[in-house]
């Protein structure tokens, strides 16, 4: 019924710069790399006074949703959605 | 011969509604499911309420406010998933933007809906027509939220019509009702497509043998004001079906409050005295975020049997602090019958100005006031509830801040308690 699959594991990312924006473009999930297809919304999110940014990206089949923290600068892998 | 005195003036106002809203967004952050029956609710269980569902589902039968398992028999195969205030607070900021951009007089009605005015913009904006100027604003929100996103414009003299507008062809519609138009629309439309007509004020226009929007039209101020709505409603409504604007106001908040349904009801008084202090704490940073201090309090619940308990009291001082606010609701609280509740809801009224800038003679007052700031700025550092009492602590727990009907006011308070 929810196809949300929830991760919330650390992940790396390859980021790139488009059009005055950061996007990630590849990230490892299982050892796999997984090249991004269709960033379909990315917005900001606050844990207290911490700025997130959450991707929900695509590789053409399965959806993802990514996290940056902006004050680790770290990435994380929060969920999978699979239809 | 009939004379319904419209108002002939060029329609000034776009109402701007996203399609599905929340169903939208989802599928226009995640791909897979695009073009899929998809349903957003609070909080998934069995029997939750669907507060939204995408184009397909609709149009497969499904209906807003269903219980999942009525879904399900129409829709076997529904995706459910469950709402995520962010992304639809950043899909609202959007669209604010980009409606600020056309004109400094803009209202967002409700998460997803607002209306643009048009009169004294400059004249530049006027030298275009506003069907290219919300031809512009799809595109815009093409570009800036994503493809998938469509919206719904109407454009009339005032915004009752604008809304009926917006409504005529969803998904992605783009219509037009003025003088020359209003009565053709009428008479393709039922009482209950007219935006605040349900099936309560058609049944009581129905009674005076109204029974098409024509009907409606053609009845006198005398009819709907004394017979129909009893009231300056009626008139109201005369002068609205006509185009002429009675909407533009600006209501005063009368109360501020926070319900729940108990997941398990109970009458374990440990238990609901915790739901009743979360819900007392989330009513005091309602109050305190729209500045204002209440001198009334109303407790109701709604039991298992399916009957209501409701008491109220004012009180000579006001008041705005957590521990206020609870004390004087448990003191009601403790006054009901001893039954299995299924809701209970708080609220504070009678309210007030805060008076929380100025110094009291009384120290037990500043230090109220010194406390109750300390936890918020706490809180609103590190994530509200991060400092809370040991006795909400369960409630905390189960009750989420999840997305209300209607209106926006806490909408940048919510996303606070969500962190």
């Amino acid at each position: 019924m929810d196809p949300t699959v929830y991760i919330n594991q650390p992940t790396q990312v390859i980021a790139v710069f488009k059009n005055n924006h950061c996007y990630p473009a590849k990230f490892y999930y299982k050892n796999q790399l997984i090249t991004v297809k269709e960033v379909g919304l990315q917005h900001p999110t606050h844990s207290g006074q911490k700025i997130l940014y959450i991707f929900n990206v695509s590789d053409g089949q399965t959806d993802y949703q990514l996290e940056f923290n902006t004050s680790s600068l770290s990435w994380k892998l929060v969920a999978l959605i699979n239809v | 011969m009939f004379n319904p005195d419209l108002n002939h003036e060029k329609p000034l106002i776009m109402h701007i509604d996203l399609n599905s809203a929340f169903a939208t967004i989802e599928q226009q952050a995640h791909p897979s499911l695009r073009h899929r029956p998809i349903g957003i609710t609070n909080r998934l269980s069995k029997r939750c309420c669907l507060i939204a569902l995408s184009h397909e589902a609709k149009q497969q039968g499904a209906k807003v406010g269903m219980n999942l398992e009525e879904v399900k028999t129409i829709i076997p195969n529904i995706i459910v998933l469950e709402s995520d205030p962010p992304k639809y607070h950043y899909v609202y900021q959007q669209l604010m933007k980009i409606m600020q951009y056309y004109s400094p007089k803009i209202k967002m009605k409700s998460i997803d809906e607002g209306m643009i005015d048009f009169h004294n913009t400059p004249t530049s904006l006027h030298q275009q027509s506003l069907t290219n100027i919300a031809q512009d604003i799809k595109q815009a929100v093409r570009d800036q939220i994503g493809h998938y996103t469509t919206i719904n414009i109407g454009i009339g003299p005032n915004q009752f019509l604008a809304k009926l507008a917006s409504s005529l062809h969803k998904p992605d519609g783009l219509d037009i009702i003025d003088h020359h138009n209003l009565v053709s629309t009428y008479r393709q439309l039922q009482l209950t497509d007219l935006p605040g007509i349900a099936e309560h004020y058609a049944a009581r226009l129905n009674a005076v043998q109204i029974y098409q929007p024509l009907d409606f039209l053609q009845a006198s101020h005398q009819t709907l004001k004394n017979l129909v709505f009893r009231s300056t409603i009626g008139e109201d409504w005369y002068q609205r079906l006509r185009g002429y604007e009675v909407d533009d106001l600006t209501t005063r908040l009368g109360q501020v409050g926070r319900q729940w349904v108990l997941d398990h009801p109970t009458n374990q008084t440990d238990k609901l005295n915790s739901y009743l202090q979360f819900l007392c704490q989330t009513t005091g940073k309602k109050m305190r975020y729209k500045n204002v201090d209440a001198r009334g309090v109303l407790v109701w619940m709604i039991f298992t049997n399916h009957e209501n308990w409701l008491k109220r009291k004012m009180f000579k001082l006001s008041f705005f602090s957590d521990h206020d606010i609870y004390s004087k609701a448990l003191y009601l609280f403790n006054q009901r019958p001893n039954l299995t509740i299924q809701t209970i809801g708080i609220s504070c009224y009678q309210l007030q100005k805060t008076s929380r800038n100025q110094l009291s003679l009384l120290d037990q007052v500043n230090q109220t006031n010194d406390l109750t700031t300390a936890i918020d700025d706490i809180n609103h550092q590190y994530g509200n509830f991060q400092i809370t009492t040991a006795n909400s602590l369960e409630a905390k727990q189960k009750i989420k801040q999840k997305i209300p009907f209607g209106g926006t006011e806490y909408f940048s308070l919510l996303l606070e308690a969500n962190s």
